[in-house]
């Protein structure tokens, strides 16, 4: 059985994971778990993903760079990169929660005068529970 | 709130100086006479038919300004055709004038002051069923039927030009939550409560997940009533009350020294 805490990483995880396109997800999935050493190159992962084909994986390691989820460094007489970890899932969500609110504030704020999103976070764990399994009859 | 009490003690401190000039410095003979005691009545009124005006245009200018911004927003937002469920919702919903957009977050909202409109995100259409789907459009489309939008931004333009009065803003809150719990109730009429918990429950755990800012707001209210419990009472908190009255205080000693200037002048 998880611990608390071990069962809060996991959902925090998952939580960045789901934010992720499906290859992304995969690929940062392996390296949040620590599948991969801290300084790895695409043939690291790929010995994870076998039926990827080398190209793709560096393409979507080279996009989670650009997102800024990975450091990308050229190898020294190479043509190759050597990646390490840039953000923790939890760091990652904390940028995306305020990159979202940013986004819709900016683009909503004025607009929506009358929308229909609630926030739901003040409510007590009882009417969250009552309210999900009103909405799953 | 910190830069409401910043203007509202900057302005309280202008109009308590103006005062205390006007009442100390007339003996002495160093300002403005006083205006003659039988034309005091007409030059207050003056004073505070032309405050009355200034409020009332400013008012006005922040309306237009509202919607306009409200509308320009809207306009860089990118259309979707729309999922082929959307329209069997919009029938069942009694919606009419709704559009698309291509946006990843979840949202549903009614926006136009002159013709309001509906707008839904492709995501939302995607996320929630056909019966929670309903039960949004019907309470976007309650707020259309009631031109929400353009009563919403007439009592923002109140609360803005009447910011030194707290009370104003309280009671401008409790006019959204109810336009939001008499949206809710049509939704439960044409969806039912299940249809209507599920997408609050769907859309609100988005907003969490992203951390995003609710626009709707009342969510407390709103599930309470959804879950079908008694509705909290309102009272008008004494910080508000002290506030509001420091605030028509203000107002007074201000149309008070405005009718100095004019009966002196």
């Amino acid at each position: 059985m998880l611990g608390f805490h071990a069962m809060a990483e996991q959902k925090g995880l998952n939580r960045a994971l789901a934010l992720l396109g499906p290859l992304e997800g995969r690929i940062m999935r392996a390296i949040w778990s620590g599948k991969v050493d801290e300084r790895f190159v695409v043939r690291d992962i790929q010995e994870h993903m076998p039926e990827l084909a080398y190209t793709t994986v560096m393409t979507t390691l080279m996009r989670l760079a650009q997102k800024g989820l990975l450091h990308a460094r050229p190898v020294p007489q190479q043509r190759a990169h050597e990646y390490r970890l840039a953000l923790t899932p939890d760091d990652f969500l904390t940028r995306a929660s305020r990159h979202d609110t940013e986004q819709l504030v900016r683009r909503y704020g004025q607009a929506a005068l009358a929308a229909f999103a609630a926030q739901i976070d003040g409510l007590n764990p009882e009417q969250r529970k009552r309210l999900r399994e009103l909405g799953k009859q | 709130m910190k830069r409401y009490w910043v203007v509202l003690g900057t302005a309280g401190m202008v109009a308590v100086a103006c005062g205390s000039w006007l009442t100390t410095c007339r003996p002495a003979g160093m300002c403005m006479p006083a205006p003659r005691v039988q034309g005091w009545p007409a030059t207050f009124a003056l004073a505070s038919g032309l405050l009355v005006g200034a409020m009332t245009i400013g008012w006005l200018v922040r309306v237009v300004w509202i919607l306009w911004r409200s509308a320009v927003s809207l306009r860089g937002t990118q259309r979707a055709a729309g999922p082929p469920g959307l329209g069997i919702a919009a029938t069942l919903a009694g919606v009419h004038r709704l559009e698309c957009i291509d946006d990843e977050v979840p949202l549903a909202l009614c926006s136009g002051g002159v013709r309001p409109r509906i707008l839904v995100s492709e995501v939302i259409v995607n996320r929630l069923s056909a019966d929670e789907l309903v039960a949004v459009l019907a309470h976007e489309q309650h707020h259309l039927l009631r031109r929400d939008p353009l009563r919403r931004a007439m009592l923002q333009a109140t609360v803005d030009v009447l910011f030194w009065v707290p009370v104003v803003g309280w009671w401008a809150d409790r006019r959204r939550e109810a336009s939001e719990l008499m949206a809710d109730r049509a939704a439960i009429q044409r969806a039912g409560r299940p249809a209507l918990a599920g997408a609050l429950w769907k859309v609100g755990s988005y907003l969490e997940m992203s951390g995003a800012a609710a626009f709707g707001g009342a969510a407390e209210l709103r599930v309470a009533q959804v879950l079908g419990d008694a509705l909290p009472r309102q009272t008008i908190p004494l910080s508000v009350w002290v506030g509001s009255a420091a605030g028509a205080l203000f107002a007074l000693n201000s149309t008070w020294c405005v009718a100095h200037m004019f009966g002196t002048a």
